[in-house]
């Protein structure tokens, strides 16, 4: 085998690096399987369906949300969530963005220490209709979703350090 | 004419102060007002509640004097600002109690320690209290429709009663790294891991990178 010609050895780097950064940006995965996102139906905005939920009713939506409150029921669990918009990475974005709030309906149950209020989800599920309800005196329309696939984003207290640096005789990282 | 150089009519790019015209022309305070003015526009323009509410505003008035004299102003505009402290939605209307807090910058609250008494704001409508958290900063042009330094009935402490006719929420101050190992958005961004970290340019892991140890002063 030849060595490549001089005038290409600058790629080989380049490719290395170039490589690292693609499967660097890569891993940021949206955290919802493929399967899940496939079936999304329905990626307008949340204020029509909330103006007219039955309409709307089995359509296929990938929301984001922050929990608002969570009730366990014999059924599973259902959460009341913070509307949020879903970033490209398919993070839940800005509280200030948020257009409302939903229902979520699991058949699983979903521990309320887990999904405390404040944890930010993203969710795939069916839209089914809505529920009435309050927020403090106002009457509220909560659209209803059935969750086909939920995830839980990672708040920073749940995660450890990623980096530990010591001093001493050598580094730990 | 002998002893007079030529020089150029305007300040340019890598010039020398010293060398343009404009320096020594006798109307080189022309300069000083257009950049005064300049530097006004850029400070003041931007501010957040609408021009025609911010003109028509009581100015040069201590807040804790406003709620004294409260009943006298009422019926007046004014823009205020403040620290929410709850949230309460009736069927037509959102109730705000905030901390008020002079206001700076772009009309932003200043700090919460310089307060001299509570809004009572309420704006038509719905706002989700979820989102106007506690301690989330507000800004709020209005007109005065009452209150009272020794408290009203169902409140303890002095107020100003607002109604809303333009509301700004000011957007969240960065997270502050409490802890040393504290890592967030900007740490694991672009520049961290992207070209420029890993790639050319700084070839190791620098702990005392921007967010690192140093905190961002909360109000």
């Amino acid at each position: 085998m030849t060595a490549p010609p001089d005038r290409w050895r600058w790629f080989i780097p380049a490719a290395v690096i170039a490589a690292l950064v693609c499967g660097g940006a890569g891993g940021c995965a949206s955290g919802i399987s493929k399967a899940a996102r496939s079936q999304v139906t329905y990626t307008g905005d949340f204020k029509s369906v909330q103006a007219d939920p039955d309409r709307f009713t089995g359509q296929v939506v990938h929301w984001g949300g922050r929990v608002v409150e969570n009730r366990s029921v014999a059924s599973g669990s259902e959460l009341v969530l913070l509307a949020l918009p879903v970033s490209r990475w398919g993070r839940p974005g800005n509280v200030d963005d948020s257009p409302g709030r939903y229902l979520l309906r699991s058949d699983v149950f979903l521990d309320p220490a887990v999904y405390a209020p404040g944890a930010r989800v993203t969710v795939v599920g069916r839209l089914n209709g809505s529920q009435a309800g309050h927020i403090g005196e106002r009457a509220y329309t909560f659209p209803v979703v059935q969750s086909i696939e939920l995830k839980k984003w990672a708040t920073r207290s749940d995660q450890p350090p990623r980096f530990h640096f010591g001093i001493g005789i050598g580094t730990t990282f | 004419m002998p002893g007079l150089k030529p020089v150029p009519p305007v300040l340019c790019w890598g010039m020398r102060l010293t060398d343009s015209a404009t320096f020594h022309r006798p109307c080189r305070f022309r300069r000083t007002i257009l950049v005064v003015s300049a530097l006004s526009v850029m400070l003041t323009g931007c501010a957040v509640i609408p021009k025609d509410i911010s003109q028509r505003a009581v100015s040069g008035m201590a807040f804790a004097d406003l709620i004294r004299a409260a009943d006298r102003f009422s019926g007046r505009t004014i823009v205020c600002g403040g620290y929410v402290v709850s949230v309460a939605n009736f069927p037509d209307r959102t109730e705000i109690v905030a901390i008020q807090a002079p206001l700076g910058m772009r009309q932003a609250p200043k700090s919460k320690d310089l307060t001299q008494g509570r809004m009572v704001v309420t704006v038509s409508g719905f706002l989700d209290p979820q989102v106007y958290s506690v301690d989330r900063r507000i800004t709020v042009g209005g007109t005065i429709t009452g209150g009272s330094a020794a408290g009203g009935p169902d409140r303890g402490y002095p107020y100003l009663a607002v109604t809303a006719e333009a509301i700004h929420l000011w957007a969240d101050p960065e997270p502050v790294p409490n802890d040393p190992w504290w890592y967030g958005p900007g740490w694991y961004g672009p520049g961290w891991y992207g070209p420029g970290w890993y790639g050319p340019g700084w070839p190791y892991h620098d702990p005392w990178r921007y967010p690192y140890y140093r905190r961002h002063r909360r109000p």
